[in-house]
């Protein structure tokens, strides 16, 4: 394990003070959705709103979707915010977000990245903290429709990420702590697709300089990757799915790759949305064959 | 990864219909065992049409029942409905349907953007008259994979309702 050498000193105090930033992320995004607005805010059909993805961006549970957060259709807007928990065994990734989506047009999303990483604070060769990266997020609806007309619906967005933790980023070395990624999605959900099911496909290409989504820091050189999504609703409320990520490879100490996941979703109703995803994350930080569990769960007033 | 998406979707190819979902008229088809055929039913009633799996003119008109019982109760587009002689729409949702699904009936009704003309009717309207359609085809007991299908069919009329 080669990041053994990673040394952290003071690093180790302002990283227990992350800790407690991460439960303020929840409360933050809890009491976003309680205090959302009171306005109609649900007119897009059920599921059309996405979940929220591991950047905190509307889509699937990796992969960003050319949706706008939220069931708020045009002249509405909706308030979402959501938790996720991916463990591997040897890592564990929380994140919150809290999002908002306006006219069906804009979104704006912010994110708390927090990466636990058990194997090797048990192996000793790391401090028991976690690393911490916040994303900004924003997302802009181009054209198309998800369901209507002709054309799919296509997206522009861009996140904003940076990395809390400087020294493991020196000590990996990565070039930067703060990156942006830009991405074009499209998006498009057949009515009676697949099976006479509801069916969604989703194609993102992304732009980034990002080390594992920026919790290793970012590389002053861009990778463009490709994304894809693929969700069929086999009962009004459940959707079951495959992602795809691509990944850079970029960091000489912490090979990279792809992300692969299947997923089931839960969409009782347009309040709460819940999905449970087998992950295949590849390499992480030096340890290869990081599979394992990933739990979402988003909510909207 | 590829091998991954061809599972997944060699996993849920059975799940919807067993049968093609447009089986022309000519086409060697078994008889649905979802739904009895409406006896002295319209002209081209094809085993598996959609027309067929929504129940035929006795299906479609029950189905339309329902849908009318949910958007009478929908508060959110009540307004929209306050001049609305019931039967009148009744009618001529049976029709549509029936037309749009290979009934063969002919719709008597106005086109689209006439019969919305001056109401500025919003996307999020429409997408409520459609949860309320699902609503009623789902309590009047039409199969989802004909449901999506009928949905799909009137999804391309949202152009002509929204907006006018």
């Amino acid at each position: 394990m080669q990041v053994q050498s990673i040394r952290l000193g003071h690093a180790s105090t302002a990283l227990r003070l992350a800790k407690h930033d991460w439960r303020k992320a929840v409360l933050i995004a809890a009491l976003a959705i309680l205090a959302g607005p009171a306005l109609a805010n649900d007119g897009k059909l059920l599921g059309a709103a996405g979940l929220s993805s591991i950047d905190g961006s509307a889509g699937g549970g990796l992969v960003p979707w050319a949706v706008i957060a939220g069931y708020g259709e045009q002249g509405q807007w909706d308030t979402t915010g959501a938790v996720s928990y991916v463990d591997t065994g040897d890592f564990n990734l929380r994140t919150a977000s809290v999002s908002v989506g306006w006219n069906d047009r804009l979104e704006l999303s912010a994110a708390r990245l927090s990466l636990g990483l058990d194997a090797l604070v048990a192996a000793g060769a790391f401090p028991d903290v976690r690393l911490d990266t916040d994303v900004l997020a924003a997302k802009l609806r181009l054209g198309g429709d998800l369901i209507y007309g002709d054309l799919p619906q296509l997206s522009a967005g861009v996140q904003w990420r940076h990395s809390r933790d400087r020294e493991l980023i020196d000590a990996v070395g990565a070039d930067d702590t703060t990156g942006y990624d830009v991405y074009l999605a499209a998006s498009r959900l057949w009515i009676a697709g697949i099976g006479g099911r509801r069916t969604l496909a989703n194609v993102t290409l992304r732009s980034t300089g990002a080390h594992q989504l920026g919790l290793l820091g970012f590389d002053d050189d861009r990778t463009f990757v490709v994304e894809g999504s693929l969700a069929v609703f086999v009962t009004p409320t459940v959707a079951l799915g495959a992602e795809y990520r691509s990944k850079p490879d970029a960091l000489a100490l912490a090979p990279e790759d792809d992300w692969f996941d299947v997923f089931v979703g839960w969409f009782p109703n347009k309040h709460w949305h819940a999905a449970l995803a087998y992950v295949d994350l590849g390499s992480v930080g030096g340890v290869q064959d990081q599979q394992g569990f990933y739990l979402t769960i988003k909510g909207s007033p | 990864m590829r091998f991954a998406f061809a599972l997944l979707l060699i996993a849920l190819s059975p799940i919807g219909h067993t049968r093609p979902l447009e089986a022309g008229p000519a086409a060697p088809v078994a008889t649905s065992e979802e739904h009895a055929s409406p006896t002295g039913a319209a002209p081209a009633l094809a085993p598996g049409s959609l027309y067929a799996d929504l129940g035929g003119q006795e299906g479609i008109t029950r189905m339309v029942e329902a849908i009318i019982v949910e958007v009478k109760a929908d508060k959110r587009i009540a307004y929209l409905f306050e001049d609305t002689d019931w039967d009148y729409l009744r009618d001529r949702l049976v029709e549509q349907i029936c037309e749009l699904s290979g009934g063969g009936c002919e719709y008597t009704g106005l086109p689209m953007p006439d019969a919305h003309s001056g109401m500025a009717i919003t996307r999020a309207e429409f997408n409520w008259f459609v949860e309320d359609t699902e609503r009623g085809m789902r309590k009047a007991g039409v199969p989802l994979a004909a449901q999506n299908r009928l949905l799909a069919l009137l999804a391309k009329l949202h152009g002509d309702i929204v907006g006018q």
